[in-house]
């Protein structure tokens, strides 16, 4: 089992066993996050294959300020957002109305399992689903994600509430579904 | 409220997405692989470019070296037609004396004592006559010119002159004496004198031109003539050790292409396969430039002033990385293929995309001509031949370890040719360390006539090398 200092030298030096064990510790957690940016499966392993190319070819220019996790994070998102970036182009994100954003009932996620609410995440409008992973999970500020994605920050707050609320409709469908599912049973 | 609901929400949904991991399918891995020995073939291609523009700038400055060597020959032989003609800068100089004065030398090189002159007391010759250089011819121009050459008499009395004298061969410049009174002749027995009035021209015993052009200092003009004889002897002891067998150690480095064709009986192979899964078109794709390296010992002589043989025998080796998507199926494993390789006896099977190194071992043993274009104490030779490249051994290793490797050797049931014909043509840039040490840079390439696959595979190979090598050489 190599340290992780070790494994980033011996990355750095192109040694192709090192790579190979960087990407059994990190692919897994990596592809969770490229799910979240990704419409589908195939377009999440494109995001992480592209990505850890990034992250072999610069890893020589990593200084450890960070966590490796963090660094790695960060060099993925970039790689979704520049892989969807055509799309946001495509389909300019505007200001949407949310007039019943806050009438939706609270629905708790913890009866959910990951890959059914990856799938809710997958499902949103392409700026609605960048824009919710920025700020909801990630923790970007409004402005930040505007800066970002060169958009108003007016627009990136309506485009998240308006990923709420379809998420809070889904995740009141899902449950509906298993409390017939269960009543069946 | 709401705001501490909407933190709520995120917060449950970061819980939530925090830590899950979801296994990615094995292909990713094998994608970012692939992508990364290409990018690794890039930064080699690079390394590989550099060094063929290396030997490319070489051969071109070897051929500029050359083009200008034998210019400056013709040069000389310009000189002679030029100094020939009635009209010239020589002539006013000339018609200033009123005399003009011919010299032969009849050996410059091997006796330097033995100039031969003729002085011609004649207003109406502006020319220099160019005389052959044996002491007989020069004695009959002599008699010609009325004999009036017994000695260098200076009958310019006031004269201080410098002359000097351009000669071809060697492309020094001599000054030559002429002076104020016997006692500054040159040292040469049979050359009681120097008439240094109008152009003097020197003939050496190879029908050389040289052109003396007086300028006025008699003491630079001996010691420069002095100079000149020490270039010369040390230019013929040069010329005599050169003459002598020399041994070499050598070796090189450089790109290697293969120049492929494939009509490779691997898809009649697949399509031949009972299992429907194997249907699938086997592609081998070179990465266009590979590596060459070799290594060996030479023995050569010189035949000649000018041309030399050699020969010797190297250890060869080439390789090249290819994108394979087949293997050849053994009983305990399978091994790493190419397509271009198959015969009608492999046994094949398709897989996912790998990255192989395929390396070809060979002993050469050339045999070349080689031209001198310049022979100082740096040195230009143009090299040509051919190499006999006896076949040792093929392998295919599979990068990433995944295969076995694939290793044939020469023999009925190898693809390879035993034996292939190579041509060579390269530039050898020499310097002369010492007596007995020479440093050699040699750029060039090679090129195989024949293809080193046998035809029963449907494809062709000609291998075309481009290197720069470097050779130590110990002349006995």
């Amino acid at each position: 089992m190599h340290s992780e200092i070790e494994l980033i030298e011996g990355c750095a030096k192109g040694d192709r066993a090192a790579q190979r064990a960087l990407y059994d510790r990190f692919s897994g957690r990596m592809l969770a996050l490229c799910h979240r940016y990704a419409k589908s499966t195939h377009e999440a392993e494109d995001i992480l294959q592209e990505g850890f190319i990034k992250i072999f070819g610069s890893i020589d220019s990593f200084r450890q300020e960070a966590k490796l996790t963090t660094w790695m994070t960060r060099i993925m998102i970039n790689t979704a957002l520049n892989m969807q970036r055509q799309k946001l182009y495509l389909l300019p994100m505007v200001d949407v109305n949310d007039a019943n954003l806050y009438e939706q009932e609270e629905i708790g996620l913890s009866n959910f399992h990951f890959s059914e609410l990856i799938r809710m995440v997958q499902s949103l409008p392409d700026g609605c689903r960048i824009i919710f992973n920025l700020f909801a999970i990630e923790g970007y500020g409004h402005k930040e994600i505007a800066d970002m994605l060169n958009i108003s920050e007016g627009t990136s707050k309506s485009q998240y509430n308006r990923a709420k609320s379809l998420l809070q409709a889904k995740l009141k469908a899902e449950r509906k579904y298993e409390n017939v599912r269960e009543q069946k049973i | 409220m709401k705001t501490s609901e909407n933190r709520k929400f995120e917060e449950e949904w970061k819980d939530m997405m925090e830590g899950g991991e979801i296994a990615p399918s094995d292909h990713v891995w094998n994608s970012i692989d692939l992508k990364l020995s290409h990018a690794e073939r890039g930064e080699m291609k690079k390394r590989v470019v550099f060094y063929q523009r290396l030997a490319a700038a070489s051969v071109l400055f070897a051929l500029c070296l050359g083009a200008a060597g034998w210019f400056w020959n013709y040069d000389g032989a310009g000189v002679k037609s030029l100094a020939s003609q009635p009209v010239g800068e020589n002539q006013s100089e000339a018609a200033s004396t009123s005399t003009t004065t011919s010299k032969t030398s009849s050996d410059l090189e091997n006796n330097d004592n033995s100039y031969v002159t003729a002085t011609t007391e004649s207003p109406s010759v502006n020319s220099a006559k160019s005389v052959k250089g044996n002491n007989e011819k020069g004695a009959q121009s002599q008699a010609e010119n009325g004999g009036n050459n017994n000695a260098f008499t200076n009958e310019n009395s006031g004269g201080n002159y410098i002359a000097a004298i351009t000669t071809p061969a060697n492309k020094s410049v001599l000054p030559m004496a002429k002076e104020t009174g016997s006692e500054n002749q040159p040292t040469s027995p049979n050359t009681s004198g120097f008439e240094s009035r109008g152009v003097v021209q020197l003939a050496t015993n190879e029908l050389e031109v040289s052109t003396i052009q007086l300028t006025g200092k008699p003491i630079e003009q001996i010691e420069a003539a002095r100079t000149f004889k020490i270039a010369k002897r040390e230019e013929k002891q040069a010329d005599d050790q050169d003459k002598n067998w020399w041994a070499s150690l050598n070796g090189s480095g450089g790109a290697y292409n293969q120049n492929s064709s494939s009509n490779s009986v691997a898809n009649s192979l697949f399509l031949q396969s009972p299992t429907p899964s194997l249907n699938k078109a086997p592609k081998s794709t070179e990465s266009g430039v590979g590596t060459s390296f070799s290594y060996g010992m030479s023995l050569g002589k010189k035949i000649s002033k000018r041309w030399m043989v050699m020969g010797g025998v190297n250890y060869l080796n080439q390789s090249i990385d290819y994108n394979s998507n087949i293997v050849l199926q053994e009983a305990s494993q399978s091994r790493a293929f190419v397509a271009d390789l198959a015969s009608p006896s492999s046994s094949l099977a398709s897989t996912a995309p790998y990255v192989l190194r395929n390396t070809n071992e060979f002993v050469s043993i050339p045999v070349q001509a080689g031209y001198l274009l310049l022979n100082r104490k740096a040195g230009v030779q143009l090299n040509a031949g051919v190499a006999a490249d006896i076949f040792y051994r093929n392998t295919m290793t599979d990068l990433s370890g995944q295969f076995g490797s694939f290793s044939q050797e020469a023999g009925e049931n190898s693809t390879y040719r035993s034996l292939n014909w190579t041509g060579l043509l390269g530039t050898e840039l020499s310097y002369r360390m010492n007596k007995h040490y020479h440093v050699s840079l040699i750029p060039g390439f090679r090129y195989s006539f024949n293809s080193v696959l046998k035809s029963s595979t449907g494809s062709t190979i000609n291998p075309l090398v481009w290197d720069v090598g470097f050779r130590l050489k110990y002349v006995f």
